[in-house]
C-alpha cells in the first residue's frame, strides 16, 4: 500500500473513532438535567421525545416540557391553546407540550425517569408517587404552586390523593370513578327496563345474561387485553366492592385473598360467559366503538369515552340510547375503583418556572377546559356552572366522586406498582379464559404479589 | 515472531479504532450483562452466585421452548419461501422487476408498523382477514387469530412475511452467481429439472443457506417489536418469548440481575443453535 493511501486510511479510522466518541458524549450531555445543554423542543415542536434536557432555550427562556399522556387529538385540543395563552403572557418561560398515548407512556416512563430525561411536568398517577423509578425526583408543591389554585381544589381530594405523609407531592387534576354505561335499546330488546338499570351484582348478572340470550349480542364488554392496566382496573372494581378495601395494606402486604374476593371472582367468571368473543384481544379502545354502535350491552368505564359518544349522540347523552349510572353495589356498599391523575414537578432546578406553568394549567378555567377536551368528570364548583356540565349524567359522576368511597390503584406507598399490572394481568387473563378457577386465581395472584414485594425489598 | 517494525506499528494503529469499537459496542456490554447476571443482589459487597437464575426459575423453560418454536417456526418457512421465490425470479418474465419490488417491500417496513398492520388485519370484528373470509363465505363466524391457542402462530406468520425478503435477496444473488457449466454438464448427462435442483442447486447453496439461517435465527430470536406491539407477550403467556421476559424483568420488575440472567441464557441458546446450523450445513464443505 502506498504511503499516501496508508496515511489516508489512518486518518479515516481516527475520524471514525472520534465521531463515535463525540456522538456518545453528546447524547449524555443533551439528556442530563444537571448539564445545561441545548434544550429539546425549543421551537415548541409537538413531536417531542419527552426529553427534558437543558435549562434554557436559545433566547434565554426556561423550557418547561409538559407531558399529558392520552389520546393526542383530545389532549391537543386543550393543551395547544393553553400553551399559546401561557407563552404569550410569560415571555421568560416556554411551555412545550409532549404527546404520548397511555400505552406508550406506561412503557416509557420508567426509562425516562431512570435516565433522568423525564419532562419537567408530568401528568401522573396517584398510586405511583412512591414508584422507585420516580419517587426521588418528585418535587413538593407547597410554596411552588399558587395557593389560590390549591384552595380551589376540594380539600378531601387534595389531601387524600395529593399528600404523602403530610407533604403535597401531587396536584390532582382528574378524578375517575368507574361508572356503568348501558345501552337502553338493548335493554328494551331484551325485555329489561331501561329506566331501572342494575343496582346490585345479582341484577347485573341477570341483565348481562338476558341481553346475551335475547339479543345475541354480548351482554358485557370486558377489557381483557393485558398491558394497558384496564383489565386489572376492571377486576379491581369488583374486588374493592367485595372487600371494602384495596389490594394492599399500609405496609404493602397483600390483603385481597379473602372469601369476599372469591365471591367477586365467581361473579366475574359468570360475567365473562356473556362477554365478547376473544375477550383478550380487546382493550377499552376496541370496546368503546362497539358499545357506541350498540354491539355490546354494558361496559364499565370512567368519563374517558364520553367525547366519543358525544360525537355521535350530542352533548346530552341522557337523551341518547346510552345510559350512565353508578356501578352496581357489591357487598361493601358504595365502594368503587376510582383513580386520580394529576400533576407532578420532576426537576428541582426548574421548580419555580414549572410551578408557574402548573398554577396556570390548574386554574378553574383551565381545569374545566382540560376536562371538557378529554372527557373527564367535573370536580370543582366552577365546572358545574358551565353549560357542558349541566346534564344529569355529569351530576351522577359528581355524586359518586363526592359520596362513594373511592379506592385507587395499587397501594399508594408501593415502590413498584407497575410490577403488579405486569404480573397480575396474565393471571386475570388465565382466569377469564377458563384455564384456572377463582380459588386458584386468587392464590396465584397472592403468590405473585408476595414475589413482587420480596423483589422490591418488602418482606 | 512478531516484530515492532515501522510498517507493523502502522498496521497495528489501523486496528486501534476497530478494537475500540468492538470493545465499546460488544465486549463491554456483554461483560456487564454477565457481571449483573451472576452478581448476588442480596449478599454484601461483591458476591457472585446463581441467585438471579433461581429467581426466574419456573418461567424460563416454557419461555425458551416458546422462543425456539417462534424462531424455527419463522425462519424455516422464510428460508424455504425465499428460496422458492428466488428460483422463480431466475426466469425472465414480464413484470419481473415490479414483482421483485413487491417481494422485498415488506423488508423496508419498520417492525412496529408490521406489527400494528397485522394486528389490525387479525382483528375479529373489523380486521381485513375476517371480513374477507366472511364475505367470501369461507367462514361463518370470525376467527380469533390472537387468542391463546392461535396467537403464537399468528405472530409467526407476521414474522415470516417480514423476514422472507431477506432470504429471497440472498438466494437471488447466490443463484445468479452459480456456474452455468454445471447445469450444462448435467443436461448432457440427461438430468431433469428436479435432479438439477436437488443435486446441483441446493448443494451449491449450502453455505448460503447456513448464513441465511444463522442470520435469521439471530434476528428472529431477539425480535421484540413484533410480539410486544401485537400481543405484549399475551394472552396470558402464549407469546412470552425470552426478549419479552427480559423486558418485563428490567422495566416492570426493575431487576437488572434477572434481566441479565435471561440475557445470558439467550446468548447460550443462540450459540447452541448457531453451532447446530454450522455443523449441519458446513461440515460437508469442510470435508
Amino acid at each position: 500500500m502506498s504511503a499516501k493511501k496508508r496515511t489516508a486510511s489512518l486518518w479515516l479510522s481516527v475520524i471514525l473513532l472520534a465521531a463515535v466518541l463525540i456522538a456518545g458524549c453528546a447524547g449524555q450531555q443533551g439528556g442530563g438535567a444537571s448539564n445545561p445543554g441545548t434544550p429539546q423542543n425549543a421551537g415548541g415542536s409537538n413531536e417531542s421525545a419527552s426529553n427534558g434536557g437543558g435549562n434554557s432555550g436559545g433566547d434565554g427562556k426556561v423550557v418547561i416540557n409538559v407531558m399529558r399522556p392520552g389520546d393526542q387529538p383530545k389532549v391537543e385540543a386543550w393543551l395547544e391553546p393553553a400553551k399559546e395563552a401561557f407563552n404569550r403572557n410569560n415571555p421568560d418561560i416556554e411551555l412545550v407540550p409532549n404527546y404520548e398515548g397511555w400505552g406508550g407512556w406506561i412503557q416509557k416512563y420508567p426509562t425516562l425517569f431512570n435516565a433522568n430525561t423525564q419532562p419537567e411536568i408530568v401528568f401522573y398517577w396517584d398510586a405511583k408517587l412512591k414508584d422507585a423509578t420516580a419517587a426521588d425526583k418528585i418535587v413538593p408543591l407547597e410554596g411552588i404552586v399558587d395557593q389560590a389554585v390549591l384552595d380551589a381544589m376540594p380539600k378531601e381530594i387534595l389531601d387524600n390523593y395529593g399528600r404523602i405523609d403530610g407533604e403535597l407531592l401531587y396536584l390532582p387534576a382528574t378524578v375517575d370513578p368507574m361508572m356503568m354505561y348501558y345501552r337502553k335499546d338493548l335493554f328494551e330488546q331484551a325485555g329489561l327496563d331501561p329506566d331501572n338499570p342494575p343496582r346490585t351484582w345479582d341484577e347485573l348478572l341477570h341483565a348481562v345474561r338476558t341481553i346475551t340470550e335475547k339479543t345475541g349480542k354480548p351482554g358485557i364488554g370486558i377489557p381483557g387485553k393485558a398491558g394497558l392496566e384496564a383489565l386489572h382496573e376492571f377486576i379491581s372494581m369488583f374486588v374493592y366492592q367485595a372487600n371494602g378495601h384495596g389490594w394492599l395494606d399500609e405496609n404493602n402486604k397483600p390483603i385481597f385473598n379473602t372469601p369476599e374476593s372469591l365471591q367477586a371472582m365467581e361473579l366475574i367468571g359468570e360475567l365473562a360467559k356473556y362477554s365478547q368473543d376473544g375477550l383478550t384481544e380487546y382493550g377499552r379502545g376496541e370496546l368503546r366503538p362497539l358499545f357506541r354502535d350498540g354491539e355490546i350491552g354494558i361496559i364499565f368505564e370512567s368519563a374517558w369515552p364520553i367525547p366519543l359518544f358525544q360525537e355521535k349522540y350530542g352533548l346530552d347523552l341522557d337523551a341518547s340510547p346510552i345510559g350512565i349510572v353508578a356501578p352496581p353495589q357489591g357487598p361493601s356498599g358504595k365502594v368503587n375503583w376510582g383513580a386520580t391523575n394529576g400533576w407532578i414537578i420532576t426537576r428541582k432546578d426548574k421548580a419555580e418556572a414549572a410551578g408557574k406553568v402548573l398554577s396556570f394549567l390548574s386554574t378553574p378555567e383551565q381545569l374545566y377546559k382540560h376536562h371538557i377536551a378529554y372527557g373527564n368528570a367535573p370536580i370543582i364548583d366552577y365546572e358545574l356552572e358551565q353549560p357542558e356540565y349541566q346534564y344529569d349524567y355529569w351530576k351522577r359522576f359528581n355524586e359518586v366522586i363526592n359520596t362513594w368511597k373511592l379506592i385507587p390503584q395499587i397501594g399508594t406507598y408501593h415502590p413498584n406498582p407497575k410490577g403488579f399490572y405486569t404480573e397480575l394481568e396474565p393471571v386475570w387473563q388465565s382466569f377469564l379464559l377458563g384455564q384456572i378457577g377463582p380459588r386458584e386465581t386468587l392464590d396465584l395472584a397472592e403468590e405473585k404479589a408476595i414475589q413482587i414485594n420480596r423483589r422490591a425489598g418488602i418482606e | 515472531m512478531f516484530r515492532f517494525t515501522r510498517s507493523n506499528r502502522v498496521i497495528l494503529l489501523f486496528f486501534v479504532p476497530l478494537v475500540a469499537l468492538i470493545l465499546l459496542i460488544y465486549l463491554i456490554p456483554i461483560a456487564s450483562t454477565v457481571y449483573y447476571a451472576f452478581r448476588d443482589p442480596f449478599a454484601p459487597g461483591l458476591s457472585f452466585g446463581f441467585e438471579n437464575f433461581g429467581k426466574i426459575g419456573s418461567a424460563i423453560w416454557p419461555a425458551i421452548w416458546r422462543t425456539v418454536v417462534w424462531t424455527l417456526g419463522s425462519i424455516i418457512p422464510s428460508t424455504i419461501l425465499g428460496f422458492i421465490a428466488a428460483l422463480i425470479f431466475q426466469a425472465d418474465f414480464r413484470g419481473k422487476k415490479i414483482l421483485m419490488i413487491a417481494c422485498i417491500l415488506s423488508y423496508t417496513i419498520p417492525l412496529v408498523i408490521v406489527a400494528m398492520a397485522w394486528m389490525l388485519m387479525y382483528q375479529q370484528h373489523f380486521g381485513l382477514i375476517n371480513v374477507l373470509l366472511q364475505k367470501w363465505s369461507v367462514i361463518d363466524s370470525p376467527i380469533s387469530f390472537l387468542s391463546y391457542d392461535n396467537a403464537l402462530a399468528a405472530v409467526i406468520v407476521a414474522r415470516i412475511w417480514r423476514a422472507m425478503p431477506f432470504a429471497f435477496i440472498t438466494y437471488y444473488a447466490a443463484l445468479s452467481s452459480l456456474s452455468d457449466e454445471l447445469y450444462e454438464a448435467a443436461e448432457v448427462d440427461g438430468a431433469n429439472e428436479m435432479q438439477k435442483l436437488f443435486r446441483i442447486t441446493i448443494p451449491q447453496l449450502r453455505s448460503v443457506t447456513s448464513v441465511v439461517m444463522i442470520i435469521l435465527t439471530m434476528w428472529t430470536f431477539l425480535v421484540f417489536d413484533i410480539i410486544f406491539a401485537m400481543t405484549g407477550g399475551g394472552p396470558v403467556d402464549a407469546t412470552r418469548i425470552l426478549p419479552i421476559l427480559i423486558y418485563n424483568e428490567l422495566f416492570a420488575m426493575n431487576d437488572i440481575g434477572t434481566a441479565s440472567a435471561l440475557s445470558v441464557i439467550s446468548i447460550a441458546v443462540l450459540l447452541i443453535l448457531s453451532s447446530i446450523y454450522w455443523k449441519l450445513f458446513n461440515e460437508g464443505d469442510l470435508e
